[in-house]
């Protein structure tokens, strides 16, 4: 889940990390050097998108404000605007501790010169600090990035603390990035987060006593995504104006299949991974069916080669969800696996297309999608 | 020979009495595989698939000499599970539960390595030897024992791989699933380096997806194999920013997709085949022994 900026903030807080006042508009900071009025979406160059303003007085801020309510940012809609007193910057600096999932550990990441996108920073002007797991963070790694910063006497003190305050927040809360850019070095020589990108774990949110609201990236998923989650399948929308959906029975043969509609010339609409479903009853894959269904594909493939649950099953699961809700237009089912022949037999006898293998199936959605 | 599990490999299952571990008990019993244990803190004593329940892994490993486990807890149990396990001397670990937080998937996969113990997964469907010992969620009866080694996150596209396999008459030594998340125990590079020194394997299928660097990194280590690689990648046309059903398959930077991953492996001298129906028939050619010079000539006169 990513947090907004406001709600990234509000988390720096609590662990310590100095942050602007500021606060949602129609609310204000008192800051008679100006304002900073920001838009609160999830989306990267929000600056360069016209997201970003600064304001001399109050009665600026406010129509910033508002002329920035409801418009689109990077394809997302302005819901919420923060408000900050601006800050006297005299140096930008880019801070993270991200997950290095191949290295399978947490990294402290530096860029002397922040408020860019890290991507677009040659590799050499990164310091990345790795923190193994076992030890934890010592002084030694703070000390690698104090180095690289460049900092000295009570702005290095400072800065250190900031390093070690954003590794505990990430640690505590479950965080697989917790981003400050830029970082600012302001000319009363403190050290404050002008920005913050949060991204907390979803699998450990049964030990996270902050709050789950406002979860952009799920409020960015499709209906079909949505209703499918639901279930406890797997949608992927690919192409809105496709017009096949495969269900698959597993992740990575989902991926695959995918691949072989598409090279097979086939639109697709969305790929449905069933995971768990395939042992959950005909009950929830009628709901996998009312979900694909309301996409209305001409073309469902059903690709099901299973070695943990039984075909047969799986088969009168099938029958009983096409029953509850049926899935239009034309269906193709592929199914192989642990007691597959029964399985076939079943769904052959109630007038479905079924093929052992895959090429037969794929075969013969090809010639479903020539009107054959 | 074999890789991970072969015929010195004594099976403990961790959630044994729980309803996916009392089920994958019960086909290691019917499928003959050496399964000597279970644990279960809660409910100790009595037997399940004919073996003794113990509150303990290292109570378990006392009295049954198990020394691999599958880890059949749910996720948030995950990590003490596989900690004890560790620390209780067992070997090869597969962590089986799907949606373990990443930061549990660190730490156990950094103190396994520290204590010397393969950790396949989480969101492993673990790994199999056809004949000698079964720690996975495969069934036994789709497997032929034979030359071919496979490692791939999934779980699934094994399945399809082992099936055209041996549509070729082509068995396997082992299957390797080293899982869907983004940190994982083990990765492809891990396994390509116990195929390579394996006597029981001629040839290694490599499946792959996008996101992260498992395969890239892999690239390096096909270059210094002495055995032929096919490799095959899943996600070509995985629109981004979607996660692929599984938590690690995101398309991430340029090199991580896969025309990316592709270029890598192939230029390592991996065999890259473009479409999952393709590898079974890449592996036949790899095996078959290049005709000499003399021989061709002989065949044009």
């Amino acid at each position: 889940m990513d947090l907004l900026e406001h709600q990234g903030k509000a988390l720096l807080r609590r662990y310590g990390i100095p942050v602007p006042d500021g606060s949602l508009w129609p609310e204000r900071p008192n800051a008679p050097g100006g304002y900073v009025v920001k838009a609160q979406v999830a989306a990267g160059g929000r600056g360069k998108a016209g997201g970003i303003h600064f304001a001399e007085d109050s009665a600026a801020a406010d129509a910033l404000a508002r002329g920035l309510l409801d418009r689109k940012i990077g394809g997302h809609r302005v819901d919420a605007i923060l408000i900050e007193r601006r800050l006297d910057i005299r140096r930008e600096d880019y801070l993270a501790v991200a997950l290095d999932r191949d290295r399978r550990c947490l990294t402290l990441v530096h860029a002397l010169g922040g408020g860019v996108e890290v991507e677009s920073l040659p590799p050499e002007a990164l310091t990345r600090v790795p923190v193994d797991p076992l030890i934890r963070l010592r002084d030694f790694h703070i000390a690698r990035v104090l180095e690289a910063a460049k900092v000295e006497g009570e702005t290095r003190r400072a800065y250190g603390e900031v390093v070690r305050a954003l590794y505990r927040l990430v640690v505590a809360e479950d965080a697989t990035l917790a981003e400050v850019n830029p970082l600012a070095l302001t000319a009363d020589g403190g050290v404050i987060a002008a920005d913050a990108k949060v991204t907390l774990d979803d699998n450990a949110r049964f030990r996270r006593d902050t709050p789950d609201d406002g979860d952009a990236q799920a409020a960015a998923a499709s209906t079909l995504e949505q209703s499918l989650r639901a279930t406890g399948a797997v949608g992927v929308e690919v192409d809105p104006d496709g017009d096949v959906v495969a269900v698959v029975s597993g992740a990575g043969l989902m991926m695959a299949t995918l691949d072989l509609l598409v090279e097979r010339g086939h639109k697709v609409r969305a790929v449905v991974d069933l995971g768990g479903t395939v042992l959950a009853g005909g009950e929830v894959l009628a709901r996998v069916f009312a979900a694909v269904a309301a996409a209305g594909p001409r073309l469902t493939l059903l690709n099901a080669f299973m070695q943990t649950a039984l075909c047969d099953e799986f088969a009168r699961m099938l029958v009983q969800a096409q029953e509850m809700s049926p899935l239009r237009g034309r269906v193709v089912i592929r199914l192989k696996g642990r007691q597959a022949d029964e399985g076939r037999r079943l769904l052959v006898e109630r007038g479905f297309q079924v093929h052992e293998d895959l090429v037969p199936a794929l075969d013969g959605l090809a010639d479903a999608a020539r009107g054959r | 020979m074999a890789i991970l599990v072969d015929g010195e490999t004594r099976i403990l299952v961790q959630g044994i009495t729980g309803h996916t571990g009392a089920n994958l008990a019960a086909r290691m019993r019917d499928e003959g595989s050496p399964l000597v244990a279970g644990v279960s803190p809660g409910r100790p004593g009595g037997r399940m698939a004919d073996a003794p329940v113990f509150a303990s892994c290292s109570e378990a490993v006392a009295v049954t000499g198990a020394n691999a486990s599958f880890v059949c807890v749910p996720a948030r149990s995950a990590l003490d599970a596989v900690i004890e396990a560790v620390a209780a001397g067992l070997r090869t670990i597969v962590v089986y539960a799907e949606g373990v937080p990443v930061h549990d998937a660190v730490f156990m996969s950094a103190y396994g390595e520290a204590r010397g113990a393969r950790i396949l997964g989480p969101n492993s469907a673990g790994c199999i030897s056809p004949g000698q010992a079964n720690l996975s969620d495969l069934n036994e009866r789709l497997l032929v024992p034979g030359p071919v080694g496979i490692v791939s996150k999934s779980g699934t596209l094994t399945y399809e791989v082992i099936a055209e396999l041996n549509g070729l008459g082509l068995g396997q030594s082992t299957v390797a699933c080293l899982g869907g998340d983004p940190v994982v125990g083990t990765s492809h590079a891990d396994v390509l380096k116990m195929f390579d020194a394996d006597a029981a394997t001629e040839a290694v299928v490599l499946i792959g997806e996008i996101g992260g660097r498992s395969e890239l990194d892999a690239a390096e280590v096909v270059a210094q194999m002495r055995k032929p690689v096919v490799a095959y990648i899943a996600g070509l046309h995985a629109p981004a920013g979607k996660r692929m059903g599984h938590a690690g398959a995101l398309l991430g930077s340029a090199d991580e997709n896969v025309p990316g991953k592709r270029a890598a492996l192939a230029q390592a001298g991996a065999s890259v085949v473009p479409d999952l129906l393709g590898i079974a028939e890449a592996v036949a050619n790899a095996l078959t022994p290049p005709r000499s010079e003399e021989a061709r000539r002989t065949e044009r006169q």
